[in-house]
């Protein structure tokens, strides 16, 4: 090693020989140093028996997921099956990311006037903001738990009424 | 000529039938003198009067909602309408005046001399609030499906002066939901009786179908037994209608109207040229509505006018295109005008200029038919076989206001008439003459339904073998349904949606038509088809957008030196700004 690399580090040679003893031959040989790492890793290794692990086996293991996680959407129904949804627009309204498209229609039922005859949620678009579920005046969107979200093609990540529905 | 069937209210498939009422068998009699507005006159003198504590002046009489609208004070009301008589009814625009020790409503005070108006103290606060606490007693929360949500007077008075919430505990008033015409639904529960839409029946349609039923709490707008709302101008109650009482099955569930594109155009029913504004989403167009224009058609549309918008994405809209040279790469290219002139002119040549024929229509723009013009001078075809095509009459009909809709279904024979020459119209039953006796051969026809015309209307026959004998026949077509020859020219045409140009209506004053949806496929329209002819010809340099071929053509329409965009949104009058 030339003079000026010397020269370049001195605070860690000094460090480093402080530790080791004033043997500056044997910190170069860097025995010493993989030694000690490796006795530390086999204190881990014993110490890490019984303990708790952070690792998660993924995906042979559910990840958990914390209250108020933001996933895919779903479509609610109420007591008699039907979606709650009365195609208000306010979701593609409020939507950041212009990722809704409703086209309403009469409803069939006495209770109600409109219902959502197109549902479709475009899942590449979707930054997941959870604002449609905000905006929602009949609590009829919410975003689920599901995260697992992987597909094939892109046609089958726009989610339709049935699908959300169903989610 | 062939009658081609007048444009009536199309009703869409996807809506409910009317209902079982039978047809009023005659309009009722309208009661009463005619009513007009409360406006100061023309001549009306300057009055003094004071608006929160500043001094104004204005024509004595003019009513004080407008008064203080001009000044930015905008006083809140419902029932009032500047094109019907006031009625004061809402109390929704209670002023205080230092003249009288209650507060007074404002659509029915006209400007007098010394009068001095608070519109924004504490009291009249309260006021406000408390008459909309006791309208919306009854009115649902219904706005997340109403379609007049967006655009609603009581969303827009609630929030800017209402309370944040209701104190009322006791079970709503539930009113009739109900059919009430061609294309009117009453929402009872929404209504808050304004009367807005039984005094339009009263005054300006004068057929007094609507009125209000029970009293108090359960008053309700309905019609008479077996009078159901059938009137061609029925459709504007649901614009005036303030809530969403009033709605109109042609919309119903069509689009919120914050996501719809508005853009200002006119008409093309018929030839009075009602300023209109086209509501369109995603390139469709969801509605029409009427645009205020004084000198035109006030605040009104008729209901002819309003739903006939279902052709410019119909069954039947020709995207058809055939001509020599036609390939993926062609299409809409320039090569459509290029197989257009190229027939012609080969006729030209040979027969020479007296064999051709250009018939156009009352439906092109001013700029369509001054290319048509200019196309015939490059080819020098002479006047007698320059020809356009009109609609059939139909039935006129004036209504109590003074609005007429008119007989003439044709919304620019006058332009058409200034630029291709005043005997256009005489002139097209000649070329078909011409066609079916052999005189002609070639022929150009731009029409919207052409196949109307050309041999397959009533009482048209002999028309069909005539055109197999024409050498050269180029048809731009807005809805198919012909069979023409196998070597015709065949090219799409634009719908008065699609199209950029300016029309002349029956009282001489030139509009604008504005692009409000983008073409199908991208097509090309007449005026680029027209364009690129008159290119290959050698008679035109390059294609110009309509405003450019407005400054040629405006001296031909008794407006020199008047430019596009001085046309403006409401139109000149045939003296130009006078």
């Amino acid at each position: 090693m030339s003079q000026a690399t010397e020269e370049s580090t001195p605070a860690m040679n000094t460090q480093a020989s402080a530790r080791i003893g004033k043997s500056k031959w044997l910190f170069r040989l860097y025995l010493p140093a993989v030694f000690k790492g490796l006795f530390n890793t086999f204190l881990h290794l014993v110490k890490a028996k019984g303990h708790k692990t952070f690792t998660i086996q993924y995906p042979e293991v559910a990840r958990p997921v914390r209250k108020g996680y933001r996933g895919e959407h779903r479509l609610k129904k109420d007591a008699l099956g039907r979606e709650k949804c009365v195609a208000c627009f306010m979701c593609q309204t409020v939507c950041p990311s212009n990722c809704i498209r409703i086209v309403a229609e009469e409803a069939p039922w006495p209770d109600r006037d409109k219902r959502p005859k197109i549902f479709e949620i475009d899942m590449l678009r979707c930054i997941y903001c959870g604002m449609c579920e905000e905006a929602c005046p009949c609590d009829a969107i919410e975003l689920t738990e599901k995260f697992n979200v992987v597909s094939t093609t892109r046609t089958e990540k726009i989610y339709n009424k049935e699908k959300l529905l169903s989610n | 000529m062939a009658e081609i069937s007048v444009k009536g209210a199309v009703s869409k498939p996807n809506v409910a039938s009317p209902h079982a009422a039978p047809q009023s068998p005659t309009p009722p009699v309208a009661y009463g003198e005619p009513t007009v507005p409360r406006k100061a006159s023309e001549n009306a003198e300057l009055v003094k009067f004071k608006l929160n504590g500043k001094e104004l002046e204005v024509p004595a009489g003019t009513n004080l909602i407008e008064a203080a609208r001009q000044q930015g004070v905008n006083i809140p009301y419902y029932c009032y309408h500047p094109g019907l008589t006031p009625a004061g009814n809402c109390r929704m625009c209670l002023v205080e005046t230092a003249n009288a020790k209650k507060p007074i409503t404002a659509c029915t005070t006209p400007i007098t001399r010394g009068l001095e108006i608070t519109t924004d103290s504490e009291s009249l606060k309260t006021a406000r609030a408390g008459v909309l606490e006791l309208m919306l007693v009854n009115h649902p929360l219904d706005c997340p499906i109403c379609d007049k949500s967006g655009e609603c007077m009581l969303q827009d008075h609630t929030f800017a002066h209402g309370k944040d919430r209701s104190r009322m505990v006791e079970p709503k008033e539930i009113k009739h939901t109900k059919d009430v015409g061609n294309d009117i639904f009453i929402w009872g529960n929404r209504c808050i009786v304004c009367t807005r839409c039984v005094r339009f029946c009263d005054e300006i349609s004068g057929t007094g179908e609507l009125c209000v039923v029970e009293r108090g709490d359960h008053s309700v707008v309905d019609v008479f037994p077996e009078y159901p709302l059938h009137n061609a101008l029925s459709g504007n109650v649901v614009d005036i209608c303030p809530v969403g009482a009033l709605i109109s099955k042609d919309f119903l569930y069509q689009a919120r109207v914050w996501f719809q594109k508005k853009t200002d155009s006119i008409c093309t029913g018929c030839s009075r040229g009602c300023n209109i504004e086209i509501q369109t989403k995603d390139n469709q167009i969801k509605r029409l509505v009427p645009r205020h224009n004084r000198d035109v058609n006030d605040y009104w549309m008729c209901d002819y006018g309003r739903y006939d918008h279902s052709h410019v994405l119909g069954e039947a809209r020709s995207l058809r295109y055939r001509f020599a040279g036609l390939t993926r790469e062609t299409v809409r290219s320039t090569e459509a005008g290029k197989a257009l002139a190229q027939a012609l002119q080969a006729v030209a040549q040979s027969r020479g200029p007296g064999a051709v024929g250009i018939l156009g229509s009352a439906f092109h723009t001013n700029e369509e038919a001054y290319l048509l013009r200019k196309l015939a001078e490059a080819l020098q075809v002479p006047a007698s076989n320059v020809g356009a095509l009109a609609r059939g009459a139909g039935k006129e009909q004036v209504f109590k206001s003074g609005f007429r809709i008119s007989a003439d279904k044709n919304p620019n024979r006058k332009g058409v008439e200034k630029i291709l020459g005043a005997d256009a119209f005489g002139n097209a039953a000649g070329i078909l003459d011409r066609v079916r006796s052999g005189g002609l051969k070639a022929l150009l026809v731009v029409s919207d339904r052409p196949h109307v015309i050309l041999g397959q209307g009533p009482g048209e026959d002999g028309l069909v073998e005539a055109l197999a004998s024409l050498e050269a026949l180029v048809v731009l077509e807005l809805e198919s349904g012909a069979k023409f020859p196998q070597q015709t020219v065949l090219l799409p045409s634009t719908a008065f949606s699609e199209k950029d140009g300016s029309m002349v209506n029956d009282a001489g004053r030139t509009q604008r038509l504005r692009p409000a949806t983008e073409r199908p496929r991208a097509i090309l329209g007449e005026i680029e088809i027209l364009q690129e002819a008159l290119r290959s010809l050698g008679k035109w340099d390059r294609t110009l957008p309509a405003a450019s071929i407005f400054k040629d053509l405006a001296p031909l329409l008794g407006l020199p030196g008047v430019t596009y965009h001085e046309v403006g949104k409401l139109g000149l009058p045939a003296g130009g700004n006078a």
